[in-house]
């Protein structure tokens, strides 16, 4: 037999039960602590809370904005919390009343000198708690913040300038929309497209000269959710650019801002293009149009090859009123029972929505 | 005696320590596995700590999703899950119920709660599935959806909603789950900026029993009384705080819980949907949609987002919980049965190389080893075969190691999440570790072995936990 001289093992058990005994105390007073934190948050919470609403109603006092100024980082973090909470039911005078009562407090400062703190964590707060609370002065440093070498702090100074409505960043923004990652492409489109009309002209010169098919679709997604284009014909010629996806914006963008003949002519020969998403989108875009020359096409594109298209062609002709409802009620009688099913079930549709 | 100790002297240590060796090296992987996850969620925590999600949550661009919920005799519950979706923060969402050929009165309540009414609603049917009886809609609550179909369990359920749902993202969730609120938020936040590579995620699933729960929100967080549950709770943290996080950080990722899963619709539909001869379907559709893509030479990536909960009823009684490790085991073993080409092979990268050999050696084949270790060295010791030192280092890796490990789970949920609040509750999660280590987990390493030796001679057999229903607030 080997001979198994050894003592260690016991060590070992003394060791390891040690560290269990330990990790049991550590866990039962890191709980001790985050309860006494938890508590004096939910009690800050509750009077910062209460501050802020008087401040809604008669404006902030000097003693308040000193003592709000005094707030710690965890603190701004609960007041930040609580801003985010109160400020959408308010009215917008008295929204006016709370920022200028956290202007004139030195936590805007404060966050304004954190977009260059070394943690990333705070840089991400500030660009957050900045662009939330509508602070124009950060705007310089969170364009800086486009550059930072953290992903999420990027994301977070792109949505930070879109809540800030800076137009004067737009450009920079824009450029973010050659990135790979298609979530900072989102985030772009969204902070733009929160800039308002202001930002139309600009949006449409960048349009004209972006060579990038990336940063084409991402302004035609921006087109569309402003719902205005000061030039409709660049949006018109784009329906036939060569790359699909950028037709497929093009045709949703036609379809949303304001309606006319050259348009729905374009959405109609959409309605032939080899890629289905491109049909689907026209389809859908024709019944956002509401002309009636589409039903004829609609109601030959219910026969589709693809499911999305039939979909879209049927959705389009249950909102282009009696015309589009007479027209699936001819589509009842297809021959194609694909057809005939889509049919029926856009005029079950419309009827129960209408009936309720 | 002595003559015995002579004869099985050498081999009997040899294998002690081969034993010893494998439960010493399985909580060290695990180990490693919570290092990766530490860093990991306290990254996450600190990514969301001011996050509200508004940017997906106001915006049409978001990607819409499809919450698929298949239903087979959810009575006592379904009404309450439904609710909770519905009350989802998340703008472009559908809800696609599937009544499973239910017995009881699923599908009645559902039409009067909801004021379903049947529809001619036509969809592309891309999936095999059982023959569908009807569609009802909701004009009170246009984002629901039911399916009425013919019984063909959980995966065809799930074909068929699939079938249904029209966003390019299908949310899998169980009929007896309450989701959070935010949770399809949380999930979509961190799949967005990986999404040209994710095909999956999933959440943590937690426990509901001894919990208040209202809507969505689980109000009070509590420790159900039963220890079975407490133990599993434990399980569960160890499980999905570290496991499943160290695998999605290692890009090994083989599972998403089918009680919380989000998939992308047309990687479903291109691997055929979910396998309706597994009871694992869950993780069979995860590795098909690995060895798929790998094969095709696309990017995929399976991630695990902890902060998006679900809440689901576990098993309270010896029985149900034997009926579903029995299952899972089973499970585990159709899933790599059916992919064993992957097993080992480089093509398809970590999957191939780390995460099925771990599967197949740390879980499946684990039940051999553990049952080795658990019967024969504590007879080895009393019949005077093995050393006291080492029977000692075998219950230090066996059982003191495993315990560690778990207080290092309750550490980490301490130092990110926090929802077992009172320092009572804490002590009784610690009780439960403890005791969970000293028979529950010989107790499910024999079922495992059971379900090891036989499930191959077995049909499939599914045994509902019955339902108490949520304790609301």
């Amino acid at each position: 037999m080997v001979n198994w001289d050894a003592g260690w093992e016991v060590g070992l058990l003394v060791s390891l039960l040690a560290a269990a005994a330990l990790l049991v105390l550590s866990l039962f007073l890191l709980n001790r602590i985050h309860a006494r934190r938890l508590e004096r948050a939910l009690h800050l919470e509750q009077g910062l809370e209460q501050t802020l609403l008087e401040w809604a109603r008669r404006g902030p006092a000097p003693e308040e904005i000193a003592q709000l100024s005094r707030l710690r980082g965890d603190d701004r973090a609960v007041l930040f919390r609580v801003c985010l909470r109160i400020l959408p039911e308010l009215e917008a005078e008295a929204v006016e009343r709370v920022r200028s009562g956290l202007e004139h407090s030195s936590i805007l400062d404060r966050e304004v000198a954190n977009l260059r703190h070394w943690s990333w964590g705070r840089r991400a707060d500030a660009c957050r708690m900045l662009g939330r609370l509508g602070c124009r002065r950060a705007i310089p440093g969170l364009v800086e913040r486009l550059e930072d070498p953290d992903p999420v702090v990027r994301q977070r100074a792109i949505a930070a300038l879109g809540d800030l409505r800076a137009v004067g960043a737009l450009d920079r923004i824009v450029a973010a929309l050659d990135a790979t990652a298609s979530w900072t492409d989102l985030l772009a489109i969204m902070a733009l497209s929160r800039m308002g009309p202001g930002s139309v002209p600009r949006i449409d010169a960048l349009l004209r000269a972006s060579t990038s098919p990336a940063m084409t679709k991402g302004l035609l997604q921006v087109t569309a959710q402003l719902g205005l284009a000061e030039d409709p014909a660049l949006v018109r010629a784009l329906a036939r650019y060569d790359d699909p996806e950028v037709r497929v914006e093009a045709v949703r963008a036609l379809g949303r801002i304001p309606a006319d003949e050259a348009s729905v002519d374009v959405c109609l020969a959409a309605m032939d293009d080899p890629a289905w998403p491109t049909r689907a989108l026209a389809a859908r875009s024709l019944g956002h149009l509401g002309d009636r020359r589409a039903i004829p096409r609609l109601e030959r594109a219910m026969g589709d090859r693809a499911y999305w298209v039939r979909h879209h062609a049927g959705q389009a002709l249950a909102t282009l009123g009696q015309a589009g409802q007479d027209a699936l009620q001819r589509r009842l009688a297809d021959p194609n029972p694909f057809v005939r099913d889509m049919a029926n079930q856009m005029l079950f549709t419309s009827a129960l929505a209408g009936a309720t | 005696m002595s003559s015995l100790t002579a004869l099985l002297g050498d081999e009997f240590l040899l294998f002690s320590l081969v034993i010893t060796g494998y439960f010493a090296l399985f909580n060290t992987i695990q180990l490693v596995l919570l290092l990766v996850a530490f860093r990991k969620v306290r990254q996450r925590v600190r990514a969301i700590r001011l996050e509200d999600f508004r940017e997906i949550q106001e915006s049409d661009l978001a990607p819409p999703v499809s919450v698929v919920v298949p239903a087979h005799n959810e009575g006592p519950t379904i009404v309450e899950t439904i609710r909770s979706l519905l009350a989802l923060r998340y703008v472009r969402l559908e809800i696609v119920v599937v009544n499973d050929g239910s017995t009881d009165d699923t599908l009645a309540l559902l039409i009067g709660e909801f004021g379903l009414r049947r529809t001619p609603r036509v969809y592309w049917q891309q999936l095999k599935c059982k023959p569908v009886r009807g569609i009802y809609w909701s004009p009170a609550c246009p984002r629901l959806w039911v399916l009425d179909k013919e019984n063909g369990r959980k995966a065809d359920a799930i074909n068929a909603g699939i079938n249904l749902a029209s966003a390019p993202y299908v949310t899998v969730i169980d009929g007896d789950t309450i989701i959070e609120d935010d949770a399809v938020l949380a999930m979509m936040h961190a799949i967005l900026p990986h999404s040209r590579d994710t095909v999956a995620a999933g959440g943590t699933v937690r426990i509901a029993n001894g919990c208040r729960l209202e809507g969505t929100r689980a109000v009070q967080v509590g420790v159900p009384s039963s220890f079975l549950a407490r133990a599993q709770i434990v399980e569960y943290l160890r499980g999905f705080l570290f496991g499943r996080v160290g695998w999605s950080e290692l890009q090994s990722l083989m599972i998403v819980s089918g009680a919380f899963g989000i998939f992308r619709k047309d990687v479903l539909v291109e691997i055929g949907g979910f396998r309706r001869d597994t009871v694992g379907e869950d993780i069979d559709v995860i590795v098909r949609m690995h060895r798929q893509r790998r094969e095709a030479g696309r990017p995929c990536r399976v991630s695990f987002v902890p902060d998006p909960v679900c809440w689901t009823e576990c098993p309270e009684t010896l029985g149900q919980l034997r009926s579903q490790r029995e299952r899972w085991h089973r499970g585990l073993g159709e899933t790599l049965e059916h992919n064993r080409a992957m097993l080992g092979n480089p093509r398809y990268g970590r999957i191939g190389l780390v995460a099925m050999p771990y599967y197949m050696l740390f879980e499946y084949l684990a039940p051999l080893v553990e049952t080795a270790g658990f019967v024969i060295l504590p007879f080895g010791w009393a019949l005077g075969l093995v050393d006291w030192r080492l029977f000692l280092l075998f219950l230090i890796a066996s059982v003191i190691y495993g315990l560690v490990l778990s207080l290092l789970g309750l550490v980490l949920e301490e130092l990110s999440f926090r929802r077992y609040r009172d320092l009572a509750q804490l002590a009784k999660l610690v009780m439960a570790a403890v005791l969970e280590g000293v028979g529950l987990r010989q107790l499910q390493v024999w079922w495992r072995l059971v379900a090891l030796i036989t499930w191959r001679g077995r049909a499939a057999s599914w045994v509902n936990i019955p339902r108490k229903g949520f304790q609301r607030a």
